[in-house]
């Protein structure tokens, strides 16, 4: 009976160790995802990407002078860098309603995703 | 000075033939830059392949007040403003880019273009001139156009208190009223 139970133990503890490393390996990702994504956007139209990314002007250029060796090290966090820009219910009830209200729904989270964007901006 | 006046003039051209990709009337043109307008007629037919319409621009306010146009408006004018206000851009330039990426989120969205490039400037006018403004619904706190004397502190905006015939014949509103309404400018 003991025998089994720490056979058991000893073998779930690895597991349970690289499944949390399974996840930070994922964080990584999506933080290198976002990160070489806003690049990519800001080098390709400055005042587009601060629209589409949301982020303000101080904090593009930084993201712009990365080099890949900092975005590299940037990434590797276990926190992720990037959350819902969105943060009121509002926004994401309409984006996520049923499929018969969808135009003027669609429409309305639009507007206010965009009216969201100016405020932070100014 | 040679040099810069060279420059000057490539980038008016840049920006008038922007203008016409995007269906501007002359009148925008001759408005947003110093060309003449021969030089503007032949670098329409250029690009476009034909002789730009012809006509008056419309005048009132009241066309961007109603239901449809109102809400196209103002997911045009939030991008404006921010647009406008994240960089060193000239108005002109901002409505381009404003206009390109209210284009794309329409087409997103699979909803017809009903503000045309046109309008849109004549939008950006009636903003500098103060006659509309933008107010923040009570309900979604969303930005809408409005007469700038609108009340602020009790405005619902036309998708919070959507009317009757918006609701109930949507589709065919969506569908048949930007025809209507953009044949006619
Ligand atoms: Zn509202």
């Amino acid at each position: 009976m003991i025998d089994a139970s720490e056979e058991v133990s000893s073998v779930r503890q690895p597991a349970a160790r690289s499944a949390v490393q399974r996840l930070n390996d994922e964080i990584r990702d999506a933080n290198l995802t976002y990160l070489m994504l806003a690049q990519q956007l800001i080098r390709a139209d400055r005042s587009e990407a601060l629209y589409r990314l949301g982020l303000s002007g101080e904090v593009a250029d930084i993201l712009d002078s990365l080099t890949t060796a900092q975005v590299l090290r940037v990434a590797s966090s276990n926190m992720l860098l990037a959350r819902f820009r969105f943060d009121d219910s509002m926004v994401w009830s309409l984006l996520a309603s049923p499929k018969r209200d969808e135009a003027p729904s669609r429409m309305h989270a639009a507007i206010l995703m965009a009216s969201r964007t100016t405020t932070e901006s100014v | 000075m040679m040099a810069r006046s060279v420059l000057t003039e490539a980038r008016q051209i840049d920006i008038a033939r922007d203008l016409i990709e995007l269906d501007a009337r002359l009148q925008v043109l001759e408005a947003e830059v110093s060309l003449s307008r021969e030089r503007l007629l032949r670098l329409y037919r250029e690009v476009k392949g034909k002789s730009p319409p012809k006509g008056m621009l419309p005048f009132s306010t009241d066309w961007f007040m109603t239901w449809q146009p109102n809400i196209h408006s103002s997911l045009f004018m939030n991008i404006y403003q921010h647009q406008f206000k994240s960089s060193d851009l000239e108005p002109v330039e901002a409505l381009i880019r404003a206009f390109r990426l209210y284009r794309e989120q329409v087409e997103s969205l699979g909803m017809p273009e009903v503000l045309s490039v046109t309008r849109a400037w004549r939008l950006t006018r009636f903003f500098g001139a103060g006659m509309l403004g933008m107010t923040e619904c009570t309900s979604c706190r969303g930005h809408f156009v409005t007469h700038s004397f609108e009340l602020s502190h009790q405005y619902v905006c036309g998708l919070c208190n959507m009317p009757s015939r918006a609701g109930k014949t949507r589709q065919a509103v969506v569908g048949r009223e930007p025809a209507t309404t953009c044949a006619a400018f």
